[in-house]
């Protein structure tokens, strides 16, 4: 026993770290990628193309199969390279272990495949000619046993084992020219999902899983564009001691579920789920020993993986701007984690965000449309696009307040209090004195007593009346502060942030708006006055003031765009993007600013943790490119902060190249009819200038989460290392000054 | 996929395109203003090979004219080519703009003139009309002031760029002998076919005009590496020859089988052909 001691206590230190290594709830972080970076993530495209060249496919001419290999190659490391997908987290690990359960008897198959999670709340699955089967954190979410996970995977293994990326691509290229080319492809199609469903049917039952879940898994993906349960959301959701919102704001009905599962599906790549369960359940009747396994490796961890998932899916729907969805899920998700900070800080983020798209007119985009409202989440979007611009402005004030008091020392929460509390100010008709200092229920309760008192008065002595002071019954007369008859319900907001009008903080804030407002106005009048030079010099000043500064900078994975022929240029691009590097590395050398550079030209020397930096930035700028110019709040706004930290650096820098060359003869030189030599004469110029390049570059400030600065060359150069060498030099050399 | 849903989807937007969306924002900046050359480098010293395709004048015309010599034969010759080169040096005032200093030199075919004259014995001057001649050869070199302004997305000394020069040129034979047949049109000659060589009359040194030319180049120059740029241009010139009295008298035409005014024309006449050239060649930046 003595001798097994060591044993035990370094059994139980691996046991403990395994539950230390696994995620709280109440303190959730965004899932990253762990472990050793795989190949698939550094090494470069061409060289996976190069390397599957060597072995020949057959039915394959060379040209077809350099063609479809750098087809699979990119298009699948475009993905892996998007900052959604990830490895070795728990999510990953676990579909790695369903995978392992299914193919336990084929270890060879199972050594060829690797699986991967992306971060997308699409419900789907794919796997691809190389091995890779990445399923989305939106399945994970979704499903209710690890018996559909496995269904799912078995349906993706197929396809891999059956070879159809490759036999699709194969029936593309022999059927180019076949009139009605979508419906052939349609029904290819289906037939290799039928395939897949049907041979995955195999791999499910040896693994000893239960047929119940088999057609379950289609309901699964039939209802996947619902929310991840169908909770009532209540109507006083939002009240309690400070906050009240009327009923009449809520959805007035209920919104019924629509879809069927016997749709057309004759243009579709899949078959409908009416087709697919029969088919499903005429092939399970075939096997026997079924299983009644819905969970090889328990419900706990089941749950916990979907969990995670469900975490994940929050954050997706901020970054893409689904504040009305990520909202819903918070509503179902906090039932099981009220104290979760992740949780709060989430719903701060939506409603900040809310805020701040109501106020840019885009609400739209955060709520489905009528015609799309579907189940009880639709109460949710109904509930945010029945408010007006000053009721949500004030609502996410106080909700956004409120997590701040649950979590006081959160830097996060305290920045989003203070961005929201900032949006209020500047959303329509705010006027500070309407606010009141009394909260509604409170209001009401003093009308009541007002309204007494005002008919008291008519009656009799109104001193004797109430148990009121001389001095309250004169406050309340003289002030108006409650008058009497009723309150406007739908003034509600004036009265949900008692606590915040006579906060300090909120009231300094409120002092630096009105500043900003006096000196924006200011500016403005300067600027009237100005003459046409005066103006063009004030400009030209302002740019040079914005930029200046620039010593020190993170460059997140910068990329191009090479087009041939009017196709992407893929090794071609690629191979830019080295250069493109050297020159960013030697244009700062010359400049003397120091660079820190994150991308997938070098996964390989930062690994993990270059390749998690990278995907936070990534999200980030997903995030602000679909916000345009509203002023955004990073959804990792904690792990940027970290980030930001080890660099050094607040500032990071983006860029692209895009290049093309396409000489075009102007209409014009129709009139060299007249005159054939001039046309001779003309003739070069077109070629000298049919390079169309194109550099962008941004600037982001982490503290302040916005572009700063930015540069935009277009120019008629071939591409090469020392034209953007010159342009970022040009770039850098202002913006260092 | 295990999937296609016809609900709602996020869409997974690349992150290139993406970025290019975001980069519509607006933020780019005016660079023309300041001065940071090629990576810092702001002087610019030019080789570069000037090639004319004398187009306009070379359908149809002067068929008499376009021969070489091969010995004392006529041997017919096409003038397809003409070349030149200019050295230029030069420095960026600021992105958009640069001055320039070139020196040219170039060489063109001319035609031969319609007639030549020569004193006979009584010193009384004679004109020949020229029946078959073998091209002339003419040079000219000069300087030209030029200033450069940038293209689109251009920064000098690199990029699309236009140039506008005003340049003067000395115009010169660049040899002197020539094979003529020329027949004697003065009544009191015996009317004969002649075939004669300039150099065997006269040496056609004295041969020179002044001329002055208005220059504008579409230029690309493309860094090949980091000193070193490839310049590739069009470049289109009206020239304008200096003035010469027309006059043929006896004190005039002396030793002279070309008269001045004849050799002003020829000049114009080959500026006019060689209008257009292509320019190619290489920048030293520093």
């Amino acid at each position: 026993m003595i001798k097994l001691l060591p044993l035990l206590s370094c059994l139980f230190i691996m046991f403990s770290s395994v539950v230390w290594s696994q995620q709280d709830f109440n303190n959730f972080k965004p899932l990253v990628s762990k472990g050793d970076i795989p190949e698939d993530f550094f090494v470069r495209t061409s060289s996976k193309v190069e390397q599957d060249m060597k072995n020949q496919k057959e039915d394959l001419t060379q040209k077809e199969q350099k063609i479809f290999l750098e087809g699979v190659h990119y298009g699948i490391d475009e993905i892996l390279q998007s900052g959604l997908v990830i490895y070795g987290d728990d999510i990953s690990n676990y579909v790695t272990k369903v995978a392992n359960k299914l193919l336990e008897k084929e270890p060879k198959l199972r050594n060829e495949l690797r699986f991967y999670t992306i971060k997308s709340n699409v419900t789907n699955a794919f796997s691809t000619d190389q091995g890779i089967i990445v399923v989305t954190t939106g399945l994970i979410s979704q499903i209710t046993s690890e018996a559909h996970l496995a269904y799912i995977l078995a349906h993706e293994i197929t396809h891999y084992t059956e070879k159809h990326v490759v036999e699709g691509f194969e029936y593309r290229t022999r059927n180019k020219g076949v009139n009605s080319q979508i419906e052939q492809l349609s029904i290819y199609s289906k037939e290799k999902e039928f395939e897949a469903d049907s041979l995955g049917i195999k791999l499910f039952n040896n693994a000893g899983y239960s047929r119940n879940y088999l057609t379950s898994t289609f309901d699964v993906l039939m209802y996947s564009y619902l929310p991840i349960d169908e909770l009532k959301f209540p109507k006083d959701y939002y009240n309690n001691n400070l906050c009240f919102v009327p009923k009449f704001i809520f959805a007035d009905k209920d919104y019924e579920i629509k879809v069927e599962e016997d749709y057309d599906d004759s243009r579709s790549s899949h078959p409908n789920v009416r087709r697919r369960k029969d088919k499903a359940t005429s092939i399970a009747v075939t096997y026997k020993n079924w299983g009644e396994v819905s969970n090889h490796f328990g419900d706990k961890e089941f749950n916990y993986t979907r969990a995670l998932a469900r975490f994940e899916r929050i954050r997706t729907d901020i970054i893409n701007y689904q504040y009305a969805n990520a909202l819903y899920t918070i509503f179902i998700l906090e039932k099981e984690y009220p104290n979760s900070l992740y949780l709060h800080r989430m719903k701060a983020q939506c409603w900040y965000g809310l805020s701040i798209v109501k106020h840019a007119n885009r609400i739209n985009r955060s709520v489905m449309t009528n015609k799309e409202m579907e189940g009880e989440g639709a109460a949710m979007h109904a509930f945010i696009k029945n408010l007006k611009e000053p009721q949500l402005a004030s609502l996410a004030a106080r909700i956004v307040e409120d997590c701040r008091l649950a979590f006081p020392e959160d830097a996060e929460l305290k920045e989003l209090g203070k961005r929201t509390n900032y949006a209020l100010f500047e959303s329509d008709n705010f006027v500070l004195s309407k606010y009141k200092k009394i909260d509604f229920t409170t209001a009401m309760e003093k009308v009541i007593d007002a309204d007494t008192l005002r008919v008291d008065a008519e009656v009799a002595d109104p001193l004797e009346t109430k148990k009121l002071s001389k001095y309250d019954r004169i406050r309340i007369k003289t002030t108006g502060e409650i008058t009497s008859a009723s309150i406007d319900s739908s003034d509600f907001h004036y009265y949900i942030i008692p606590d915040l009008i006579e906060n300090d903080d909120f009231l300094k804030l409120y002092g630096e708006y009105q500043d900003n407002i006096e000196r924006e106005e200011k500016l403005e009048r300067e600027y009237i006055a100005m003459s046409r030079s005066e103006r063009k010099k004030h400009i030209e000043n302002k740019q040079s003031e914005r930029i200046t500064g620039l010593e020190e900078f993170v460059l997140v994975d910068p990329a191009v765009i090479s087009y041939k022929n009017g196709k992407i240029d893929l090794p071609g691009s690629e191979a830019m993007e080295e250069k493109f590097i050297d020159g960013f590395e030697f244009v700062t050398d010359q400049l003397d600013i120091r660079m820190t550079t994150i991308g997938k030209g070098n996964l390989d020397k930062t690994g993990t943790v270059g390749f998690n930096n990278k995907s936070f930035f990534t999200s980030m700028l997903i995030q602000m490119s679909i916000a345009d110019d509203l002023d955004v709040f990073p959804v990792d706004y904690s792990q940027i902060d970290k980030i930001k930290d080890e660099f050094g650096t607040n500032k990071l820098v983006f860029s692209v190249v895009e290049h093309s060359y396409r000489p075009q003869i102007s209409p014009s030189a129709l009139y060299f009819i007249l005159f054939p030599p001039g046309f001779l004469a003309y003739l070069p110029v077109p070629f000298i200038k049919g390079n169309e390049t194109e550099l962008n570059l941004i600037v982001i400030d982490l503290d302040k989460g916005k572009v700063i600065t930015g540069a935009n060359y277009y120019f008629q150069e071939p591409l090469n290392q020392f034209s953007i060498e010159a342009r970022l030099y040009d770039i850098f050399h202002q913006k260092k000054k | 996929m295990i999937f296609s849903t016809k609900k709602r989807s996020n869409k997974m937007n690349t992150v290139k395109s993406i970025f290019i969306s975001l980069c519509l924002l607006g933020l780019s900046e005016n660079s023309y203003a300041q001065n940071s050359g090629f990576i810092g480098k702001k002087n610019i010293l030019s080789v570069d090979g000037r090639f004319f395709v004398p187009v306009f004048h070379n359908f149809g015309k002067n068929e008499s004219k376009k021969y070489k010599a091969n010995g004392e034969a006529f041997e017919p010759a096409r003038n397809l080519l003409n070349s030149g080169i200019n050295i230029t040096v030069g420095r960026t005032l600021t992105n958009g703009m640069a001055f320039l200093i070139q020196g040219n030199y170039s060489r063109y075919k001319m035609y031969a003139p319609n007639y030549v004259y020569h004193k006979d014995i009584n010193d009384y001057p004679n004109s020949f009309q020229i029946n078959k001649s073998t091209f002339f050869q003419g040079q000219s070199m000069g300087i030209m002031p030029i200033i450069e302004f940038a293209g689109t997305g251009g920064i000098l000394p690199i990029g699309i760029s236009h140039q506008i020069g005003i340049g003067f040129y000395k115009n010169t034979m660049r040899n002197t002998n020539y094979l003529i047949l020329a027949q004697s049109t003065s009544y009191s000659s015996s009317q004969t076919l002649d075939l004669f060589t300039t150099e065997d009359i006269t040496n056609l040194d004295y041969l020179t005009i002044k001329s002055y030319s208005f220059m504008y180049k579409f230029n690309l120059r493309i860094p090949i590496t980091r000193s070193l740029l490839l310049n590739v241009g069009m470049r289109y010139n009206i020239n304008r020859t200096k003035p010469v009295p027309y006059q043929y008298d006896s004190a005039t035409i002396d030793n002279h089988l070309i008269p001045q005014f004849n050799f002003r024309d020829m000049v114009a006449a080959a500026h006019l052909n060689n209008l257009v050239s292509l320019e190619t060649g290489i920048s030293f930046v520093f």
